[in-house]
């Protein structure tokens, strides 16, 4: 049984958007690279939470990495449980320095990892809010060993992570989470459904029932009011 | 830029302060249709899915159920992006870069953090 079913929410959605909610599911709790899926479920729970919470207020200081518990057991730990608060909820807040302490602590594939869990599921959560629609329940975990490995081609650069280099064309955005590419793939499948389809570099967009220059609107306003220079 | 381009594509006008928080005006020309709700929008679904929902009728009466899906939509996947950019401390495109240097020093967005990023090396 589908998990976004059309009949689940109270106006029509794209399909592709439905079919990449269901894929970006299916896969939550499934072994990972770097996660099993207990593991990446508690990654998605956690930045859930998170959300909910919103950032820490001006003054508070987060705690420091290197002095959390970073032994990530059957769920996920205080380390971890801190990378998913800061990506989630104060993204705009991190910076080099702490980027690079939290991938050195936790090494690239597993850092990667969680920010794709958590930039896979806030958008459908974000999505089902403003359609007055309940958060899906998260699926079940499958058991598992994580499948590990790096990909061919990656190397580090000029982001914080590993990212592919070898003949890559196109935005950096799209190869942001290249060290993981099963859920760089879901996501840009994502992107797609509810942001340019196949036509990126068309100026006028006929797949939407707004037009372009709207779309583009509701974008860059939602880039600025979360500070994002990208 | 693809705001500014996808407008010039349609002879639209847009005042790209809307963007930042400022006044959405037209200058001479036609602006982007709704532009003002749309940025409401925008801006009550940062603050919660509930304040945005307060704007469901009057999105319905002016771009249409389709339409409100493709707003949600794309504050939903841009939530999801700018979390992607700033996690990964990716650069701005080159050829972003070069293309939108009045803008980016117009609106002040060299003043965001991620802006370390890029600026640097530019």
């Amino acid at each position: 049984m589908a998990a976004f079913s059309q009949d689940s929410f109270s106006h029509l959605v794209d399909e592709q958007i439905l079919a990449s909610f269901e894929q970006t599911w299916d896969g939550l709790g499934r072994p990972g690279t770097w996660w099993t899926g207990a593991q990446r479920v508690a990654i998605a729970e956690a930045s859930r939470l998170a959300m909910g919470d919103g950032p820490r207020p001006i003054g508070v200081a987060p705690p420091v990495l290197s002095d959390l518990d970073r032994v990530d057991g059957s769920g996920i730990s205080d380390l971890a449980l801190e990378v998913v608060r800061r990506v989630t909820a104060e993204s705009g807040r991190i910076t080099a320095i702490w980027a690079t302490e939290a991938i050195d602590l936790m090494g690239p594939g597993r850092y990667v990892e969680l920010v794709a869990v958590v930039v896979l599921t806030v958008p459908i959560d974000i999505f089902c809010g403003l359609l007055a629609r309940s958060h899906q329940p998260f699926p079940a975990v499958i058991a598992g060993e994580v499948v590990g490995g790096v990909p061919d081609g990656v190397a580090g650069g000029e982001a914080y992570v590993p990212w592919l280099v070898d003949g890559w064309k196109g935005p950096n955005v799209a190869r942001a989470l290249s060290y993981v590419p099963v859920d760089n793939a879901r996501r840009m499948a994502m992107v797609s459904s509810m942001y340019d389809g196949s036509e990126f570099f068309e100026m006028v967009w006929s797949h939407r029932s707004l037009s372009r220059p709207q779309i583009e609107l509701v974008a860059a306003r939602t880039s600025a009011l979360n500070e994002c220079f990208y | 830029m693809l705001l500014r381009e996808s407008s010039d594509a349609l002879d639209q006008v847009v005042d790209l302060t809307g963007t930042i928080g400022g006044d959405v005006r037209h200058g001479a020309g036609p602006g982007v249709s709704h532009d003002g709700l749309l940025v409401a929008y925008a801006e009550a679904a940062h603050d919660s899915p509930e304040a945005a929902r307060l704007l469901d009728g009057q999105m319905l009466e002016a771009v249409g159920p389709g339409g409100l899906v493709d707003a949600a939509a794309t504050v939903a996947v841009f939530n999801g992006l700018v979390r992607s950019a700033d996690a990964t401390g990716i650069p701005l495109d080159e050829y972003v870069m070069v293309r939108t240097v009045d803008e980016r020093e117009a609106l002040g967005l060299n003043e965001f953090s991620g802006s370390a990023n890029s600026v640097a090396g530019a």
